[in-house]
């Protein structure tokens, strides 16, 4: 292999950030080489530069960011200088890009079978019928069922998986020598991450395409990865193959992901103690218009039963759609409940009025995944946590001072107080949420896929906070995500939900361990990278 | 999609249904049209002979259903200063209203298109500033003051009088109108079209579409351009009812012998079959521009087809 020459060769690339940014250089003397047949994983977190380096390399970086120094080479030649019309020529027939958001990057309004056409007819791929034939032919080749049907329907007809399919079509419409892939299957499930994954690198490795695989995600890399080039602030910190970076890293920011993407289930059982929260067959019902007169019903959560204790961390685990948020809401009281009961210490919740919950309310915080929208950006961060202990019945000063407290709690400044949310990154964000849901100490936390939104780094600080905050002031969490690894990370117990109901429940190391339902397993299987559990089991 | 179509044409209907009952209330609570009509100085006798003669002696349900069966049959009344049916006077106009309203909605879209999706590629720059403050001043003038602005400036700089098109439309009688009545709307049209062509372009499939190599021109043409143009349909069929509230002042200020003019004539002798019958021609009008529309967006987009 090292005898083959490479497809992709970047030597020294740097660019430069606009002035006044945080740092100077986006990238700052990158070298990388991928030769043909070859999958290079690029991974890193958001900011840490590997986007833009592949923005460079298919000459799309956009014009406030400066190439200054370093070339980009492709089969041995070098490629013309950033948003030059020659790239029109090589995008497409010889560097194909497949993006995170397949279904965003499709247009909506297009046919995909015409889409497929589209990139053969642009870069003179033969005839009206030879093109779609060709169409056909890559429809059947990601694996799509009956490429008639599929050719003629729009993207908002198709799944997400689907529609990544047609763009990996799209990429490979032309055998570009080159297959850059930004992220692609972040925004999938994990089962569909799976066969999205497998199909991208069989295709790739088929075609004997280099590819150039950019991911945040360790478990990813150890699935498809030929070789590993770490990235962060814009450097390379570490590169090598896979089993290199896996098993031997070098760097302790490569440990830091690994052991990020590695943790583990070996938590001890903690000692029972009295059910703060229970769920006693809750059931939710929505009701979807299906005619002028019609509806139908669609069972959100069905017959759902569990019971939290004091101190424990109780982890719901299913895919989007699978019904956990709703029975978050459901126990917070803050949707109705068309069957079964929520009792909080025993008493039934159920049917209390608004009024009589707002008690309660003090009791049962919140904190939701997106803490971008979760914060009114025009609320100094002070305020925003004081506000539940001013309705609660403290005064302002006692308020905002106890707010401080708990801002400083969590990891922020005491100046972080006086500012905006806007003033704040995802993690410190989130951060802000925490305090504001436990000033109120309340004895039950609902997190609801509180660190999805963030990096893998960022994620692994706030896990670690909410461990340490949890010991410190003893509240019972509900811990909701879709990412097995986070919940065998830290759940006493773990409730795996699909479409609307449990399939299964029981200590991690059992329900990962050793699934019992066919879902989990293939939850479990599908997991990237394995789950690590292995490991403890 | 054929659910679609049948729950749309359903609703036109209610809303017309509606239009003749408000049509029916409002004339009927704006004091007895009887007494408007009749001398100041008949006695009571006379105005009860008006009242028998025109039905309205009779209890309300009555006349309702007389006045909908009688809409139903084609007969919407016959005005009483001249004694012609209302249709006839309403088709005898429509023709230059239609003219009118008709080069002002091209006006507006083939100028306030062009100059938004322009502005659009060149965000930022002077040509797009130079745009938006021209939009801005198209949509906040009002059109009496402008079209008499265009009067005076076509008398005393070219010479030509604009202000008293007697006779056949042409199109140099029209220009002027048109303009007038069509530029509040190339103004809404031409910041819109800024706006929706803006939001497109930084649009995920856009960025893949230039990473496939799509060459500029075509990716503007093929998917920006359907794209951006679905809500600017909804804006072009919302706009046909400015248009109309427009051409009654335009087609005053003008003298263009149109459907607005026979409004405001109608309203001032209160020949009241007229107006009732030229409100329901207006009613329907944007009811049917709105279905039409709907419809439109059938054609356009795919993910409406799917319900």
């Amino acid at each position: 292999m090292s005898t083959a020459p490479s497809v992709l060769k970047i030597d020294g690339l740097t660019v430069a950030l606009p002035e006044g940014g945080d740092r100077r250089y986006a990238v700052e003397a990158v070298s990388l080489s991928i030769h043909a047949g070859e999958m290079l994983c690029l991974v890193g977190e958001s900011g840490s530069g590997k986007s833009v380096t592949a923005q460079a390399v298919i000459g799309m970086l956009p014009p406030s960011l400066r190439v200054v120094g370093g070339t980009l080479r492709l089969e041995g030649t070098t490629l013309p200088p950033q948003r030059h019309r020659a790239f029109e020529r090589l995008r497409g027939p010889r560097i194909a890009m497949v993006f995170q958001d397949a279904a965003a990057s499709l247009d909506p309004v297009q046919r995909v079978g015409r889409q497929i056409e589209e990139v053969l007819e642009i870069h003179g791929f033969g005839g009206r019928s030879a093109r779609r034939q060709r169409a056909l032919a890559l429809i059947g080749a990601v694996r799509l069922p009956d490429p008639e049907r599929v050719f003629k329907a729009y993207p908002h007809q198709l799944s997400g998986g689907q529609c990544q399919r047609i763009v990996i079509a799209i990429a490979l419409a032309l055998d570009p020598v080159l297959l850059i892939a930004d992220e692609p299957t972040t925004a999938l499930d994990v089962t569909t991450q799976a066969e999205i994954l497998k199909l991208f690198a069989e295709l790739q490795a088929a075609r004997g395409a280099a590819a150039l695989f950019i991911t945040h995600d360790m478990g990813v890399v150890a699935e498809i990865a030929d070789r590993v080039a770490v990235m962060r602030v814009g450097r390379i910190v570490e590169t090598g193959t896979r089993d290199e970076v896996l098993n031997r890293p070098q760097h302790p920011y490569t440990r830091q992901l690994l052991a990020a993407a590695r943790a583990t289930g070996d938590r001890r059982p903690r000692q029972t103690s009295q059910p703060i929260l229970e769920a006693d067959g809750v059931t939710r019902i929505y009701r979807e218009r299906s005619g002028l007169f019609a509806s139908r019903e669609v069972h959100a959560v069905k017959n759902v039963s569990l019971r939290l204790r004091r101190r424990q961390t109780l982890g719901v685990v299913g895919e989007s759609g699978s019904g956990k948020s709703t029975l978050a809401r459901c126990l917070l009281r803050l949707e109705p409940i068309d069957g079964g009961r929520v009792l909080f210490e025993g008493q039934d919740m159920t049917h209390r009025s608004e009024r009589e919950l707002r008690a309660l309310r003090q009791r049962i915080q919140v904190v939701l995944q997106d803490p971008f929208s979760a914060l009114d950006p025009r609320q100094r961060v002070g305020d925003a946590v004081a506000e539940g202990l001013i309705i609660h019945g403290a005064s302002r000063s006692a308020a905002l001072s106890r707010a401080r407290e708990f801002l400083a709690m969590v990891g922020l400044s005491e100046q972080a107080a006086e500012r905006f949310p806007h003033e704040f990154s995802g993690g410190q964000r989130q951060r802000i949420c925490i305090a504001r849901a436990l000033v109120l100490e309340p004895e039950v936390l609902i997190a609801d896929e509180p660190v999805s939104s963030l990096d893998v780094s960022i994620q692994a600080q706030l896990i670690e906070l909410f461990t340490e905050l949890q010991r410190r002031i003893g509240f019972a969490m509900l811990f909701i995500t879709h990412d097995l690894r986070l919940a065998a990370a830290i759940c006493d117990e773990i409730m795996v939900m699909r479409g609307g109901e449990v399939v299964e429940h029981g200590p991690p190391a059992d329900v990962l361990g050793n699934p019992q339902q066919a879902y989990t397993q293939q939850l479990v299987a599908a997991a990237p990278g394995g789950l690590g559990i292995r490991d403890a089991a | 999609m054929i659910r679609f179509v049948v729950l749309r044409s359903l609703r036109a209907l209610i809303t017309m249904l509606l239009a003749v009952t408000l049509v029916f209330m409002f004339l009927r609570l704006s004091g007895d049209p009887a007494a408007a009509l009749a001398p100041p100085d008949v006695g009571q006798e006379v105005i009860d002979q008006y009242r028998a003669k025109m039905g309205l002696d009779r209890p309300l349900p009555v006349q309702y259903a007389n006045y909908v069966a009688s809409l139903a049959s084609g007969d919407f009344g016959y005005s009483i200063h001249t004694g012609r049916p209302a249709l006839g006077l309403f088709l005898e106009r429509l023709p230059n209203t239609l003219v009118l309203g008709g080069a002002a909605l091209a006006i507006a879209l083939v100028v306030g298109i062009p100059i938004g999706v322009v502005a659009a590629l060149n965000r930022d720059s002077p040509i797009d500033r130079g745009v938006m403050a021209f939009s801005v001043f198209a949509f906040a003038m009002p059109n009496f003051f402008f079209g008499l602005v265009v009067i005076l400036i076509g008398a005393l700089v070219f010479g030509i009088f604009f202000g008293g098109a007697a006779g056949p439309a042409s199109l140099g009688t029209v220009l002027a109108p048109a303009l007038t009545l069509g530029l509040a709307s190339m103004g809404a049209f031409a910041r819109f079209a800024r706006s929706s062509m803006l939001e497109t372009l930084n649009k995920p499939f856009m960025i893949a579409a230039e990473a496939r190599g799509v060459p500029r021109g075509r990716r503007l043409l093929r998917h920006a351009g359907p794209n951006a143009a679905i809500p600017l349909v909804t804006l072009i069929g919302l706009s046909l009812g400015a248009l109309i509230a427009g051409s009654v002042v335009t087609e005053q200020v003008f003298a263009w012998p149109g459907v607005g003019q026979l409004l405001v004539r109608s309203v001032a002798t209160r020949d009241i079959a007229v107006v009732q019958f030229l409100v329901l021609a207006v009613a329907l009008t944007m009811t049917l521009t709105n279905l039409l529309v709907d419809l439109l967006y059938l054609a356009i987009d795919p993910r409406i087809r799917a319900r």
